[in-house]
C-alpha cells in the first residue's frame, strides 16, 4: 500500500461496500458494475494485491474508483448506499473514521465544517477510556461531572468553565454549548497540531490520572503548550494567543474553501446520517459519552440507538457561523470578521471573486 | 471444560460452514486511536478467531443478538442455548466474550472431530 502512495483506511469501509455490491450481484464479471477482479476470493492476499494494483493503474473498477469512491457510487447509480449506509462515507466523500458523527459530536461536526475527516483526537479518548471501562466492569476513576469540570477550566476562551459543552444528550446535541467545543477543537487544532506539530495523541492533556485533582497540563502556567512553544521560540505566547493564532488558520482555510465553491448548501453528512439509526450493537455495543440527565446530573450514556435530524442540524450550523462571525445564509467569512483578525486581505480576495458574506443590516 | 451432547453429521457440516452474505453478523473491533473497526462474521471460526483475546484492542458484537444468530443462521440450538446463558449470567461485557470464545471453541473442535472420524 505504502509503495502504491495509497491511503489504506478508505479500504476500511470502502471494501465491505463492494463486498455487499458483489453479493448483491450487482459487481463482477459480466454484471451491472463489470469487474474481473476474483470477488470469490475477497479477503486474501490474493485479491488485496490486485485490488490495490487496479487503484492504482485505473484499471478495472480502479477506473473510477481512483476519482472518489462517492463520486464512483453516483456514477454506478447506487446512491442509494449513501441513504442506507451500506457506503459508510460520512462527510466530504471520505469514510468513517470508527467515531459516528451520530454518537461522537465533535468529531463529526469538525469534520463537516472542515474539509475532511478531522482526526483530532482532543476529546474521544472519553468514548475509548469510558468504554473500555464499561467493557470490563471497571469502576471508573473519575466520575462524568469531574471528569466534564476538569475540560471546562481548561478550554478557554469559548468553554471555559462551561461542562455544558461536553453533554452529548439529545437534548443538548444541536446546541450553542456544542458548537463551542467544535470551534475550540478547530482553532486549537489549527495551531497547536497543525502548524506547532504537537502530538495529536498526546494534547490537549486534560486529565492526568497520575497526579492529586487529575488535572492535566493543557493550558496550565508551568507545562501547558504554550510554556514549551515559549521555551523553544523565545515568544510570550499566551495559551489564548494560540487558539487565536488557530482562529485565524480556520479563517483562511474556510476562505479557501468558500474560493474554491463552498456555500452552507453543500454543507451536509452522507444521508445515512440523517435517515438511519447508529445501531446498538451494529460494530461494538455502546458508545459512552458525558451527559446530562433530566435533572441536569451528570452520569456516562450510550449514545448509541440515535440519528442526526437534519431540520435541527441545519439551525446549528447557523448558530455555528453565527458565532465564527460568518455569513449564516452562505457560511462566506464578513468582512469585518477578518478585518478584526487583520486579514483584511483575504476579505479582499473573497470581495474580487464575489464570494464576501454579507454584514449583518 | 463446557460440554455438549454429541452433534449429528449435517449438524457439524452447519458448525462448519458460513453463511450467507445476507445472514452475516455485523462485528466490529475497538482500535484506539484508529476507532471502531467495522466487520463481520460469517461462520463459528470466523467467531472464535474474532473473539480471540488481544491486548490492543477489543471486539465490538451484539451479544443479545448472538444467541438468535447462532440458532437461526447456523444452526445449533444446543450452542445458542449455552451462549444465552452466559449473557443472561452476565458478569460484564469482556468476560462474557471469553466464556463465548470458549464455547465456541468446545463446539468447533468437537464438530471437527466429529467430521474427521466419519471420513
Amino acid at each position: 500500500m505504502q509503495r502504491y502512495g495509497l491511503n489504506s483506511f478508505v479500504l476500511q469501509p470502502g471494501l465491505h461496500w463492494l463486498e455487499h455490491l458483489y453479493e448483491d450481484v450487482v459487481l463482477g464479471p459480466g454484471r451491472q458494475i463489470p469487474s474481473d477482479l476474483p470477488w470469490e476470493s475477497i479477503g486474501t492476499l490474493d485479491f488485496a494485491e490486485k485490488i490495490v494494483h487496479a487503484l492504482s493503474t485505473r484499471t478495472d473498477i480502479g477506473a473510477d474508483l481512483a476519482d472518489g469512491w462517492v463520486q464512483a457510487a453516483l456514477k454506478w447509480g447506487r446512491e442509494e448506499d449513501l441513504h442506507t449506509g451500506a457506503l459508510q462515507f460520512s462527510y466530504w466523500g471520505v469514510p468513517e473514521h470508527g467515531y459516528d458523527p451520530r454518537a461522537e459530536l465533535e468529531w463529526g461536526y469538525g469534520s463537516l465544517m472542515g474539509d475532511r475527516d478531522t482526526n483530532t483526537h482532543c476529546f474521544n479518548y472519553i468514548f475509548t477510556n469510558v468504554s473500555a471501562a464499561f467493557a470490563f466492569g471497571k469502576p471508573l476513576r473519575i466520575s462524568a461531572e469531574e471528569m466534564v469540570k476538569l475540560h471546562a477550566k481548561k478550554m478557554s476562551p469559548y468553554a471555559k468553565d462551561r461542562p455544558e459543552v461536553l453533554d452529548y444528550s439529545d437534548a443538548n446535541m444541536y446546541s450553542e454549548a456544542v458548537a463551542q467545543i467544535v470551534r475550540w477543537q478547530q482553532h486549537y487544532c489549527r495551531f497547536y497540531k497543525n502548524s506547532a506539530l504537537y502530538c495529536d495523541l498526546k494534547w490537549p492533556d486534560f486529565v492526568n490520572t497520575n497526579v492529586p485533582g487529575f488535572e492535566g497540563a493543557t493550558a496550565s502556567p508551568d507545562a501547558g503548550e504554550h510554556v514549551f512553544w515559549n521555551a523553544v521560540t523565545g515568544d510570550t505566547l499566551s495559551f489564548e494567543d494560540g487558539i487565536e493564532i488557530g482562529r485565524r488558520i480556520w479563517n483562511l482555510d474556510n476562505a479557501i474553501w468558500v474560493l474554491q465553491g463552498r456555500h452552507r448548501d453543500m454543507v451536509h453528512f452522507a444521508p445515512y446520517i440523517y435517515e438511519t439509526v447508529y445501531n446498538k450493537g451494529e460494530v461494538f455495543p455502546f458508545f459512552m459519552w458525558t451527559c446530562r440527565d433530566d435533572d441536569g446530573k451528570w452520569y456516562y450514556k450510550d449514545l448509541m440507538g440515535r440519528s442526526m435530524d437534519k431540520a435541527k442540524f441545519e439551525e446549528w450550523k447557523t448558530i455555528f457561523y453565527q458565532l465564527e462571525g460568518w455569513d449564516t445564509k452562505t457560511g462566506w467569512p464578513k468582512r469585518s470578521t477578518l478585518e478584526k483578525m487583520d486579514m483584511g486581505f483575504v476579505a479582499d480576495a473573497l470581495q474580487a471573486a464575489g464570494r464576501l458574506g454579507e454584514e449583518d443590516s | 471444560m463446557h460440554r455438549f451432547s454429541q452433534p449429528s453429521e449435517s449438524l457439524c457440516r452447519k458448525i462448519l460452514s458460513p453463511v450467507s452474505f445476507k445472514e452475516r453478523l455485523p462485528a466490529g473491533r475497538l482500535k484506539p486511536p484508529v476507532g471502531i473497526i467495522p466487520g463481520d462474521v460469517r461462520s463459528l471460526a470466523e467467531l472464535r478467531l474474532f473473539l480471540e483475546p488481544d491486548n490492543a484492542s477489543l471486539p465490538g458484537i451484539d451479544l443479545k443478538r448472538l444467541p438468535d444468530w447462532i440458532e437461526a443462521s447456523i444452526g445449533d440450538g444446543e450452542l445458542a442455548a449455552s451462549v444465552r446463558t452466559i449473557v443472561d449470567q452476565s458478569v460484564n461485557y469482556v468476560e462474557d466474550c471469553l466464556k463465548v470464545y470458549e464455547v465456541v471453541g468446545v463446539r468447533l473442535d468437537q464438530a471437527r472431530k466429529t467430521t474427521r472420524e466419519a471420513e
